[in-house]
Formats: C-alpha cells, sequence, structure tokens
C-alpha cells in the first residue's frame, strides 16, 4: 500500500483553488470552496473523499443549482440532487442573513446528499458572531460564537436544518466529539501535514494542470525573457 | 535624541496621506527600505536578542562544495540551517525559476539535523520544487554564485590582498538567491505552524529574510575557505568592514506580484503601518540642530548610495540620477531654511517641487531619523488574512461602498480594448506566472484572477440591474461569480488604505513596480531591473555579520556606500 503523501494547508489549498478554478472559471468564489472542503479534510471530515465522490467521471462538478424559498424563519433549499460540498459557504450566508433578520436563521436543506458537509458552514456563522447548529442524518453538530471548533453530537433528526441564532442551547444528544477533539485533530495537521491519499492527489492534479498554459515562446517572454 | 511633542494636540488622522495617493502604483513602485522593513526588523532582533550562530557541522572540500550545518540559539528554540553546496557547469547556471540545479540550496528548520535527518534533507533539498520536505522545515531556498565576482574575490583573497572595493561596488555580492519558499511550499510547515511555535519568525517574511541573511554568511565564509586551501601560505581573510559591505544578490520575478493583488488585507496594513510611522514624525518630529544634521548626513549618504549603483537599465540609471539631483536640490534649499517648524513643511516642499521618487526618498530618510517613534509598530505587521462575506448589507449599501472606495476602478474605461489586452496565467513550467497579450496570445480562458478593477465593475454593473433593496446573500446566490469580489469589497472598506489603485490588465501595466513595492517592505536595495517583468537586487548589504553579535545593535546601515579603499572601517 502507498504511503501516504504529507500536504500543508497552504499545498492543498491552492490545489484546490486550481482544481475549482479547472472546473468553474471565474464563475464561482472558488477561494471559499476550497477553504470548506480544506476545513473538511483537516477536521477529519474526509473532505477531499466527499469531493471525489462531488465529481463526475470526467473530473468535472456541478455548481449550486437548487431552488430557494424564503419562509418566515429562513430560507428552504432544495438542492435537486446536486452535491452539497460546493455550496456551504453559501448556506452559512443564507444562515446568518436570515438571523440578523429574524433574531434565529434557519436553512431547511433538501434533496442533496453529504449532509455532513454542511458542518464547515459553521466556523463561517461563528466569525459572525453567532452560535449554529446543524442537524443531520449523521450527527448533530454545534459551535459556539466565535469559536473555531464544533462538538458532535448524537443525531436526533433525519431532516438537514442548519440554525444560526445569538445563542443556540447544546444539543441533547450524547456528545460524540468534544470541540476540544477537533481542535486537537486540527493541531496534528497543522504540526505534521495533511495526510492524503496519493491517487486522490494525482488525481485533482491532473485536474489542477487544466489551468495551465502550455510553454511557448510567447510565454517565455512573458516571463521577461 | 530629544523629542517633543510638536503638534501634541493634532490628531494623528489629519498626518496621514490619502488612499488615492498612497495606494497608487506608480507610487508604490519609488517606495525605498525603511526600519520597518523585514530584514531591518529580523537583524534588529538578532542583535538585541543576541542570537548564537555556529556553523556546527562543516563538511566542505577545498572547492567549497559539500554541506554546512549552522545552529541558531534564539530564546526561545534551536534551529538549523543546512546547506548543500557543489559544483555547478557555468553553462547551465541560471536566474531563471525554471533553472534545475544551483550553486547551492539550503533550509531552514526546527531542532538539530542528526545523521539520518541529513541524509533526508540531502536527498530532497538540492532538488527544490521537485523534492518533498516535511513540516520541520519552513523555509527552501537556492542560490547561485556571481561567478566572476567570487573568482575575483577568491584570487585576491589567495593572493593575500583584499577585494578592490570598485570592483565590489559594481556587484555588491558574491551569491544571489532566485527563489526563497516558505508557508508551507513542498511540504514545509505552514504559516500558521510558524506563527504558533517559532516566536522568533513569526513576523512576516522573517524566516524567509533569515535564510537570505545566512546565504550572505555562508558566500563570506566560503570565499574566505577556498582562498585558503587554494593558497595557504599567502591568502588572508577577507575584512570584516568589506564583508559587511558584501550583500546577497537576489532576482525576483513575476512569481511575486500575484501575491500584492491576492493578499490586500495584509498589503494595505504594511502600507498603513509604513504611513503610521511617517504621520508620526510629521506630527512629533522635530526639526533641531541635532536632527537637522542626522538628516543632512543621511541624505549625502543615500545620494552617494544612489550616485554608486552601477546598472545597465538605462530608465534606472536616470531615475536614481534624477532622485539624486532632486534630493541635492531639496538639501540646498532645507540648508537656506533657518526657520523650519517641523518636517511637513519639507515634505510639502518636495510634494510641490519634486516627483515621487524624490518624495518617497525623502520619506525614507526621515524614517531612518526618528526611529524612536517607529519601531514599536514592527509588531503591527501581521494581519489575519479573510475576506467573510457581510451577508445581510443591502445592495444600495454596496453599492455606495464601491462608489466611494473603488472609483479607481469604475474610471476604467473597459470598452477599450487596451484596458484588458493583459491577461496573468500561470505556465506549465514550473506553474510560474507570466503575461500574456490577450488578442494575440492563447490562453486567456485559463487566466488569474487578479483583475480586481475589471471584476469590480462586472459586479458594480449587475449590482444596479438587481432590486437595491436585497440583501448580499440573496444576490450572491444567483451571482455566485460575484461573491468573492463582494466579500473583498466589504472587507477592504474597513481598512484604511484598501486596494492598490491599478489596473494589471492593462496593456501598459508595469508589474515592475508591483515587485519594487513588496522588495521595499523586505528591505532591498539597489533595484536592477533586466525588464519591465523582472529585477536584479541586493539584500542585507551593510548589515552587520554574525561575528558583529554580542558587539553592536548598531541600526543605521540603510543606504550602504562604499567604504573608502584605503581605510575599509569608513
Amino acid at each position: 500500500m502507498t504511503p501516504p503523501l504529507k500536504l500543508s494547508r497552504n499545498e492543498l489549498a491552492a490545489l484546490l483553488k486550481s482544481v475549482f478554478q479547472a472546473c468553474f472559471g471565474h464563475s464561482q468564489d472558488w477561494a471559499a470552496m476550497a477553504h470548506s472542503v480544506l476545513w473538511l479534510e483537516a477536521h477529519g471530515f474526509d473532505g477531499l473523499a466527499i469531493l471525489m465522490d462531488a465529481m463526475d467521471e470526467e473530473m468535472c462538478l456541478a455548481p449550486f443549482a437548487g431552488d430557494i424559498q424564503d419562509v418566515s424563519t429562513g430560507y428552504i433549499v432544495d438542492f435537486n440532487g446536486g452535491h452539497a460540498i460546493l455550496a456551504a459557504h453559501m448556506m452559512a450566508d443564507l444562515a446568518v442573513e436570515a438571523a440578523l433578520r429574524h433574531g434565529t436563521g434557519t436553512i431547511k436543506i433538501m434533496g442533496t446528499a453529504g449532509p455532513s458537509t454542511f458542518i464547515a458552514a459553521l466556523p463561517h456563522c461563528a466569525r459572525q458572531g453567532f452560535a449554529a447548529q446543524v442537524t443531520g442524518r449523521e450527527y448533530d453538530a454545534h459551535i459556539l460564537p466565535r469559536d473555531d471548533y464544533p462538538s458532535l453530537h448524537e443525531r436526533r433528526s433525519e431532516a438537514i436544518t442548519l440554525t444560526c441564532a445569538a445563542e443556540i442551547a447544546l444539543p441533547k444528544g450524547k456528545c460524540l466529539q468534544p470541540a476540544e477533539q477537533l481542535q486537537s485533530h486540527y493541531q496534528k495537521t497543522l504540526m505534521n501535514g495533511l495526510a492524503i491519499d496519493p491517487g486522490i492527489y494525482r488525481a485533482l492534479m491532473k485536474v489542477a494542470d487544466r489551468t495551465l498554459v502550455e510553454a511557448s515562446e510567447a510565454s517565455r517572454k512573458g516571463a521577461g525573457e | 535624541m530629544q523629542v517633543t511633542q510638536a503638534h501634541n494636540t493634532d490628531d494623528l488622522d489629519s498626518f496621514m496621506r490619502p488612499a488615492h495617493v498612497v495606494m497608487d502604483l506608480n507610487r508604490l513602485g519609488t517606495l525605498y527600505p525603511y526600519p520597518l522593513s523585514f530584514m531591518r526588523s529580523l537583524v534588529r532582533r538578532i542583535l538585541r536578542e543576541e542570537w548564537d550562530i555556529q556553523r556546527a557541522q562543516i563538511s566542505l572540500n577545498g572547492n567549497g562544495y559539500g554541506h554546512v550545518v549552522y545552529e541558531i540559539q534564539t530564546r526561545n528554540a534551536l534551529f538549523s540551517y543546512v546547506v548543500f553546496a557543489k559544483y555547478l557547469d557555468p553553462n547551465i547556471r541560471s536566474d531563471r525559476v525554471i533553472a534545475e540545479d544551483w550553486d547551492m540550496t539550503v533550509t531552514l528548520c526546527e531542532g538539530r539535523v542528526d545523521g539520518a535527518r541529513l541524509e533526508f534533507l540531502r536527498a530532497n533539498v538540492p532538488l527544490q520544487e521537485k523534492g518533498r520536505v516535511d513540516t520541520g522545515c519552513f523555509v527552501l531556498s537556492r542560490a547561485n554564485k556571481s561567478a566572476r565576482n567570487f573568482e575575483y574575490v577568491v584570487d585576491r583573497l589567495a593572493a593575500g590582498q583584499q577585494p578592490d572595493l570598485d570592483v565590489m561596488a559594481k556587484v555588491g555580492y558574491l551569491y544571489r538567491t532566485t527563489a526563497v519558499y516558505g508557508s508551507g511550499k513542498f511540504g514545509m510547515a505552514d504559516w500558521d505552524k510558524v506563527c504558533q511555535q517559532y516566536p522568533d519568525f513569526a513576523r512576516p517574511f522573517s524566516a524567509e529574510m533569515f535564510s537570505c541573511f545566512l546565504i550572505r554568511d555562508f558566500s563570506l565564509f566560503k570565499a574566505d575557505h577556498v582562498a585558503k586551501h587554494r593558497s595557504p601560505e599567502t591568502a588572508v581573510a577577507m575584512d570584516d568592514n568589506v564583508k559587511r559591505y558584501v550583500g546577497i544578490g537576489n532576482a525576483t520575478g513575476l512569481g511575486m506580484a500575484p501575491y500584492l493583488i491576492n493578499h490586500p488585507l495584509l498589503i494595505a496594513n504594511w502600507v498603513e503601518v509604513r504611513e503610521t510611522a511617517l504621520a508620526r514624525i510629521k506630527r512629533d518630529g522635530t526639526v533641531t540642530k541635532e536632527t537637522r544634521g542626522n538628516f543632512t548626513c543621511l541624505a549625502e549618504k543615500a545620494i552617494q548610495h544612489l550616485s554608486e549603483i552601477a546598472t545597465d537599465n538605462a530608465d534606472q540609471n536616470s531615475i536614481n540620477a534624477k532622485a539624486c539631483k532632486d534630493m541635492t536640490a531639496c538639501m540646498n534649499w532645507f540648508e537656506a531654511q533657518n526657520d523650519l517648524q517641523c518636517w511637513t513643511d519639507v515634505t510639502n516642499y518636495a510634494e510641490a517641487n519634486f516627483g515621487h521618487e524624490a518624495q518617497e526618498l525623502l520619506h525614507a530618510l526621515l524614517l531612518e531619523l526618528f526611529p524612536e517613534m517607529v519601531v514599536d509598530l514592527e509588531d503591527r505587521l501581521n494581519a489575519q488574512d479573510t475576506y467573510d462575506l457581510v451577508p445581510d448589507m443591502k445592495l444600495s449599501c454596496l453599492i455606495s461602498i464601491i462608489e466611494d472606495r473603488y472609483q479607481w476602478a469604475l474610471d476604467v474605461d473597459f470598452a477599450d480594448e487596451s484596458s484588458k489586452a493583459t491577461f496573468w496565467y500561470n505556465s506549465e513550467e514550473k506553474k510560474e506566472p507570466r503575461l500574456g497579450k490577450r488578442y494575440e496570445e492563447p490562453g486567456a480562458e485559463k487566466e488569474m484572477f487578479l483583475g480586481i478593477a475589471s471584476e469590480v465593475r462586472r459586479a458594480y454593473d449587475d449590482l444596479l440591474e438587481f432590486d437595491p433593496e436585497a440583501s448580499v446573500a440573496r444576490f450572491a446566490i444567483t451571482h455566485p461569480q460575484h461573491r468573492y469580489i463582494i466579500r473583498r469589497i466589504q472587507t477592504m472598506s474597513h481598512t484604511r488604505y484598501g486596494e492598490i489603485q491599478t489596473n494589471v490588465l492593462d496593456a501598459d501595466v508595469l508589474p515592475i513596480h508591483l515587485l519594487r513595492c513588496k522588495l521595499s517592505f523586505f528591505g532591498v536595495g539597489k533595484f536592477d531591473p533586466r525588464s519591465r517583468l523582472w529585477v536584479r537586487n541586493t539584500m542585507f548589504q551593510g548589515a552587520p555579520l554574525i561575528s558583529d553579535i554580542g558587539r553592536t545593535i548598531d541600526d543605521h546601515w540603510c543606504f550602504p556606500i562604499k567604504p573608502k579603499c584605503d581605510d575599509p572601517a569608513a
């Protein structure tokens, strides 16, 4: 078995940005997408495996193309079968906006696989001064305002809901992972690098290389020769 | 130096220059190093904290090929700096980033290097981009000999003579770096780890500057070493005063330019710190007999420094000559003013009579004149580089922000093809940035996201078509192509100086200004542009040596000038 490749966070972030640029050109906020995947990977949520799952056979990605319905406490978002990993940041935007309008912002999410990816939305909300919680089929995750790390609790609901408010009580389910455990995982990856499957790395590099322009006499002149 | 509060009732804000003046790229491209430049800040720390820097392992043959391991004991930790030096065929020696072999390669790493670690580094460091290191390393770099200068110096030392300073003045270094990598490249430690774990290097580019400082030391050590082996009977060591005049060369190309566009919060912060220092001096710096005398000496030194720069770039020669002429005129005016009350009188005179180059030279001199008003700012140079969307902001508010803070971008006529004639892209050759001509060369569809002015205009036009009462979150979800630029605009609107005000897609863009701006913050001098896209320069010329640690805390090595030939100590 090939040993994992160790990448720094900066390397993985740069690689992911190039992957998303290759897939979307300048039509998406690929820095935010890269940040979400990196966050999941660096905190033990297999961001790269989820990303690979979202890619089609041609190693392409489909952008968010869901429907959004404005309701009294926030929004209902139907992903129409699309993958959630590229939209966690946008769900955080809507949750924070709804929280500011209504006191509590609730995003009910339908029609998507990979609900755990919404956990990447929590730090976005926390940075804006809100507590946030995502309930889902795997577990409930909760973050305190201004905190960097969520805690995980036994699931309470089949439906996926992202909630954002000034205060949210801790989930009642048994704590599966305290915030300190995620912090510890993150610190380990920061100190020692991220262990990446070489096969996934090579596949992503291949996609990222689509952003490179072939070398030519003109390109060498473009470096100042 | 006595300092009184000449204008202590005035708010510092009124002495800060406006963004449209400071962030104009043509002005940023005339900045000079100053006391908070990163290499100056680093050297102050090394001297103040008396870092113990030793060559712990020396394994070099008579030609200076082999390895050297430096050990650096700071107040907080032990670090190792590992140098691999080898013979390089002169025919393949190249400063270009696409080179694949170098005279020396180095890494800075945590802790002590044992045998196994050394072999791991030996297997990877010389490969540079093609190797992999680990998170125990936090700088990877390489350098090439200035073959002519190095051989000249070794010949002289071997013959028992010091190098001729007129010859040294023409080049100013024995080795030049061609790339200095940090921040997690090639498996190294991320910046966040450096900040957390290595407080000695937790200022911007501190570790990278330290690497260059030790490349300089190695180049001097190697010259002595080779001369001694070449002629044991007659060789002399290079005089320390000559050594101090030897810097480390550097070749910087387009790779550095996107950094300034991609990290606007950091750059705005660096600029604000510099402008704050200048504003303090304008407000509080007194004009006394002592400060007048110091200013005159500094100005004379700076003029001599500029006149000693040897470059075959005609434009740079005229820029230097004009700066000397203007500064001389400024000094003549200054000497005739007996009743100056504050330094603002001098800066106002310069603004009214001279170009950007002389104005910024004057500002650099003033910043040197009052270090006690400046150095406490060096801990403010870090910035959290985060650009969060403010999702509840109404679009009408966002539009107002753009009109207020990005008018410079809206002023660009993007209907004119020349305003988008340049595109920036990564070439498959080492994935390095290049410039292309949009209407003549292939690859524009793969361009990098650097056209900030153009993106602001595109977002602004779409915003005007949307409900002004709608929230940014709703707009961004239907216009995801604008989400990044919107959060950037929102974030930068909270800074004093905002973005570098230039359209980098313009046909006539001058990346050399971006390079000089960043290099000035590094502390680099003696700019020698080789084209509009890359520049040679000199680092650490005039700086103390590692043998000076514990003997001096002198911080007056700016604008290095040639020591007098008959008195190397001058």
